[in-house]
């Protein structure tokens, strides 16, 4: 019998939503056939099967909410099936389709987290036990990379992992099984005292998945990540200057030019590419940027991959992709983990400044203010400038303030030399 | 730059010491005369004379012992035996006396002895006399054992183990004779004990010696056909051999496969394996492959015996596997 289990469809996703099941009971599947759409915590994803089979039981109905690796289904194989197979085939179709949006695979997705919700906690569904069949290089790659042995797909002879798949797991597919180790403390929800509205004084709703999701998040990062601020006045007279020509000749706001700077000044400061989980430092390879959207639902954040490697053009082309299926829920697994560095812009409300919360796992978090008009000082004169003010939230358990002021140094330095920026 | 045949470079290398060294002699079946089985001591009876160019009788144990009393009389001998096969009939000689000599009379003495001896099968001469034995001098502390597999490594191996003042097992290969290759002027005795990177790769090291870096070189054209970037190592020194660049290699490429033409119980192979183990562990993606002769007495019938020997297509699917493909 094959169980069908709630996957994990995003890093910080401890809890799914069955939004509708597409097969009923006694229906018979077939390998990639989609059996259910589930919601996690940022979009709508659809559950392919990973067997041939006949559906034995749905056991979690229509808009259930259900732990990360709690089953949901029972699927008996099709005659001639042997259950003790191992599902390499599927794993090699996995990963051939690793490159597909909105698609997640059932029949492969185990274990979950220690909740850290309200009593009384419910045990992880998959202890890891079994020994992982992997090379010793792969394994080493792995441990240096962060990546759990157990989650990754392996295609070398009798399943053993190696390192092309702990590669291929590094931008893979939703990663699967993280074992079970316990969460940083606290949903200091249970600290504050309740709110009682009297009848009458307000309406009180259940907070939707999403908006509790992103309030444990938030909380969490707040709590465990000690923050200190940098801020940095950048002036962009010459960039504001060149604003219609970026319009024209590459369709760009003033927007996806900090973006290119800040790709720029990530590359060349490696030292704030990295991230702290744990008593590990992880070293990220390539940049990839978190940029945060403003959507119906509340915030979200795209992540655009290998940005090092884009040209100013795909950059805006890239990123203006990616807030349009922001938007609209459409983000891929891929496109919503392990930002290393996170950009949130308030510009277009003309807020001066602020200081945003860390994004997990950026160990950066930039507010982008907007370019306001003001004096600025130019060989002892006075002139009429434009001055953006970048704020650095930076978690301080990996980032020290000199470290954090040296890019932001760099960073202002490429925003206020638009010519060489653009250009280069 | 002078081209000339593996036969032909061994040759010049006993010319050169000969000349160079009035002490150096050469002694064996046939090799004065008749000029050698394999005619690599062509010529050196009439430059040197029968003083120092000896035929002897149809005995390897008074050939290997021969030797070993003139080595221990002053003289640095290179005795050669007709073909690897025969040394079995001397191995009380090689293993008992000359491996051991120096070290239990403490040093007294000086065993500078070459011991020449051709190997490996393909030319169906049946079970007795195609073995490959170079494991079995490996296994001898007290020996150096040393195969070139190119012309100028023959000579500059050669070279270098006749001033070796330490006993050298110098394995040929019969099908090696003929290779022609570049030999420089004036080259010079190599160093025993280093590898040689013979082609720089990404994907896997394919570790071989003798006649077997041969077919390493040939799967390595063919696997790169196959988008598989195979660098190859030719060991030269089997005893010391060069653990670190063969190390280093796979520390790199992450998979090695070794190629050996003697049967794989307790081979050459079996011995890089073992150490690639201790040495490079984390490093491995996948087990190192052994491509070893067939672990059976050879056969007489000329496809049994070619399926008993390893070919560029053995190792390439070696190679293949260890990358997880087929």
């Amino acid at each position: 019998m094959y169980e069908v289990t709630m996957p994990k469809l995003s890093d910080s996703m401890e809890e799914g939503k069955i939004i509708a099941w597409k097969v009923k009971e006694g229906d018979a599947v077939r390998e990639g056939d989609v059996i259910a759409e589930i919601e996690s915590d940022k979009a709508v994803m659809e559950l392919e099967s990973f067997r041939d089979g006949v559906v034995r039981s749905i056991t979690r109905g229509d808009g259930a909410e259900v732990r990360v690796g709690e089953v949901i289904a029972l699927i008996a194989p099709a005659a001639g099936e042997t259950e003790g197979a191992k599902p390499e085939k599927a794993r090699r179709k996995a990963e051939a389709r690793k490159g597909k949006p909105v698609r997640a695979a059932a029949g492969a997705a185990h274990g979950g987290e220690p909740p850290t919700a309200a009593p009384p906690p419910v045990p992880p569904v998959q202890a890891p036990g079994a020994r992982v069949a992997a090379s010793p290089y792969a394994r080493k790659l792995a441990a240096e990379r962060g990546i759990e042995l157990a989650s990754v797909a392996g295609t070398g002879p009798g399943g053993r992992v190696t390192a092309a798949d702990v590669d291929r797991a590094g931008g893979a597919a939703p990663a699967v099984a993280r074992p079970a180790r316990p969460m940083p403390a606290v949903r200091p929800d249970e600290e504050l005292p309740p709110i009682e509205a009297a009848p009458g004084e307000a309406v009180v709703e259940e907070a939707s998945f999403r908006l509790r999701t992103q309030a444990l998040r938030v909380t969490n990062s707040k709590h465990v990540i000690p923050h200190f601020y940098l801020t940095r006045g950048a002036d962009v007279t010459a960039l504001v200057r060149r604003r219609e020509e970026l319009k024209q000749k590459f369709g760009a706001t003033i927007t996806h030019v900090v973006t290119l700077a800040c790709v720029r000044a990530i590359a060349a400061h490696p030292e704030v590419n990295r991230s702290y989980d744990r008593g590990r430092v992880i070293k990220w390879n390539g940049v990839n940027l978190g940029l945060a959207v403003a959507t119906d639902e509340g915030l979200t954040v795209a992540v655009l991959r290998g940005a090092e490697r884009l040209s100013f053009g795909e950059i805006v082309a890239r990123s203006n992709e990616l807030f349009e299926r922001a938007r609209v829920g459409h983000l891929t697994a891929d496109e919503r983990r392990h930002a290393a560095f996170t950009i949130t812009n308030l510009g277009m409300f003309n807020v001066e400044h602020f200081e945003p919360i860390i994004n997990p796992p950026s160990s950066i978090t930039l507010g982008v203010a907007t370019a306001r008009a003001e004096p600025v000082v130019r060989d002892g004169a006075i002139h009429v400038g434009h001055v953006m003010r970048l704020t650095a939230s930076c978690d301080h358990r990996i980032v020290d303030g000199a470290t954090a002021a040296r890019f932001m140094g760099t960073l202002a330095g490429l925003l206020e030399q638009p010519d060489a920026l653009v250009e280069a | 730059m002078p081209r000339m045949t593996y036969r032909e470079a061994l040759s010049q290398a006993l010319v050169e010491e000969m000349s160079r060294d009035e002490s150096v002699i050469v002694l064996g079946e046939d090799v004065a005369l008749y000029e050698g089985s394999f005619k690599v001591t062509r010529g050196l009876l009439k430059e040197f004379g029968e003083e120092r160019v000896i035929d002897t009788p149809i005995s390897e144990a008074a050939i290997i012992g021969t030797a070993i009393g003139a080595a221990l009389g002053g003289l640095r001998p290179v005795p050669e035996l007709m073909t690897v096969n025969f040394a079995y009939l001397a191995l009380d000689q090689l293993c008992n006396h000359l491996a051991v000599m120096r070290y239990m009379f403490g040093g007294q003495v000086k065993l500078p002895v070459t011991v020449r001896m051709p190997g490996g099968g393909g030319h169906q001469l049946g079970a007795q006399h195609s073995h490959s034995l170079e494991a079995l001098f490996v296994h001898t502390p007290g020996l150096k054992v040393v195969y070139p597999a190119t012309p100028d490594d023959a000579k500059a191996l050669l070279k270098a183990a006749i001033r070796d003042d330490n006993p050298v097992v110098f394995l040929e290969h019969e099908g090696l004779y003929n290779l022609e290759g570049d030999v420089p002027d004036g080259l010079d005795a190599a160093v025993i004990g280093e590898a040689a990177v013979r082609r720089s790769g990404r994907d896997v090291s394919i570790i071989g010696y003798g006649a077997m870096t041969h077919a390493a070189l040939a799967a390595a054209d063919l696997l790169a056909a196959g988008g598989v970037s195979a660098e190859v190592i030719d060991l030269r020194t089997l005893r010391p051999w060069d653990k670190e660049t063969v190390a280093d290699s796979v520390a790199r490429t992450h998979r090695a496969v070794v190629v050996e033409e003697c049967p794989p119980s307790c081979g050459i192979a079996a011995e890089v394996a073992a150490n690639l183990t201790e040495m490079v562990f984390d490093e491995l993606d996948a087990p190192v492959a052994r491509v070893s002769g067939a672990d059976v007495p050879m056969p007489y019938a000329k496809d049994l015996e070619q399926a008993c020997i390893p070919h560029a297509d053995a190792v390439v699917r070696a190679a293949r596997k260890t990358l997880a493909k087929s």
